[in-house]
């Protein structure tokens, strides 16, 4: 009996563990339940405008940041390299800037993460709309349009947990 | 007998008593950049430093802020805070729990939100520079989920002396599991040089 046991056991473990790895997220990001992403229209530097509610069908994941916040300043980077290796295979990235002038976000994207563009909330009144927790603040959209996961403050995008959980991301799946 | 000294002494006496174990060294690169003291307990770090107006003023204007809104600013006592959960279980960011009193124990004015919103109504400050301020503020009620950290400044009118500061954080999903109370008393409003 005991035997019998032990073999049913032996036999599920590799799905267990799958299932498992599955609900597994990196530190600081959360599950949330899910709700309709708050309008988010907005044009970046050079006027290309950005509409939230047009990205259905693809993982977003829209980042809120300021120059004056110092974990922005340190997760920005992270975030470029990630963005800059392989976008295919990632969730599309909206950065939005928060109540920054426009000299502002050129100095600073162009010394922290040059290749990355980011729209602007001049007055900083979309941002409110989101209400997030603080700044930096990440939010992942599913393709259907709702904010799924949230990450708290900056995180190490670059590091491997991290890069699982962006590269799993996809439409019809999530982690 | 030598006041200054004394004040200094007394400081350090104070700072020594907190009823919090202190430890210098930061955790991660945020609490590094922050700067100031650092108290740990109960896997909760809380780490303060008392900002000067003219540092503050510059922080601000540097931002491209109107004159009238920083001179109103340069008014208050800023203090920032940064707090991080290294908890199981949630911890509760509630400024409704901490008090602030001066040396004679009076209670110390905290300037919250609605008094700057008003002020700023008052001095027609545009949106832009309301939203970055709101986001320089700590909140006034938080739930902190592992690993996470809450940052921002408190606002107090001015007082001189040292100021006592008592911040309850009650935990658990329901904030019914124990509350982590620190007091310290080694903080003063920085005023600019005469």
């Amino acid at each position: 009996m005991k035997r019998l046991l032990l073999s049913i056991v032996l036999f599920l473990s590799p799905g267990l563990v799958a299932v498992q790895a599955e609900n597994e997220l990196p530190t600081g990001v959360i599950r949330l339940k899910p709700y309709p992403a708050p309008p988010l229209r907005l044009a970046d530097m050079d006027g290309q405008v950005t509409d939230l509610s047009r990205l259905r069908g693809q993982w977003v994941l829209v980042h809120f940041w300021a120059g004056w916040c110092v974990p922005c300043r340190r997760e920005l980077p992270a975030l470029a390299r990630v963005f800059k290796d392989r976008p295919e295979r990632l969730p599309r990235l909206v950065m939005v800037n928060t109540a920054d002038t426009e000299d502002e976000v050129f100095a600073f994207l162009g010394k922290l993460a040059p290749d990355q563009a980011t729209l602007l909330d001049k007055d900083g009144q979309v941002t409110e709309r989101w209400k997030p927790r603080g700044l930096p603040a990440s939010y992942f959209v599913d393709p259907e349009g709702r904010v799924r996961y949230l990450a708290l403050g900056g995180r190490p995008w670059d590091h491997p947990p991290y890069r699982r959980f962006l590269e799993a991301l996809k439409p019809g799946k999530a982690p | 007998m030598n006041r200054p000294l004394v004040v200094v002494g007394l400081s350090i006496a104070l700072s020594a008593c907190a009823a919090t174990p202190v430890v210098n060294k930061p955790s991660s690169e945020e609490e590094r950049v922050f700067g100031g003291a650092i108290h740990r307990q109960d896997g909760l770090v809380l780490r303060y430093r008392a900002r000067a107006p003219e540092g503050m003023a510059a922080f601000y204007l540097g931002r491209g802020f109107p004159k009238t809104a920083v001179d109103e600013a340069r008014q208050a006592c800023f203090i920032s805070f940064y707090v991080r959960n290294e908890r199981p279980d949630k911890v509760w960011f509630d400024l409704s729990r901490w008090s602030f009193t001066d040396r004679n124990g009076q209670p110390i004015r905290r300037l919250t939100r609605p008094h700057w919103d008003q002020r700023w109504e008052r001095l027609k400050v545009p949106m832009r520079f309301r939203a970055t301020f709101g986001w320089t503020m700590a909140p006034e009620l938080r739930d902190l989920h592992t690993s996470e950290p809450v940052a921002g400044n408190v606002t107090l009118v001015p007082v001189p002396g040292p100021i006592r500061v008592i911040a309850e954080f009650p935990t658990g999903e329901n904030r019914d599991g124990p509350v982590i109370r620190f007091q310290f008393e080694g903080l003063s409003c920085p005023r600019d040089p005469a």
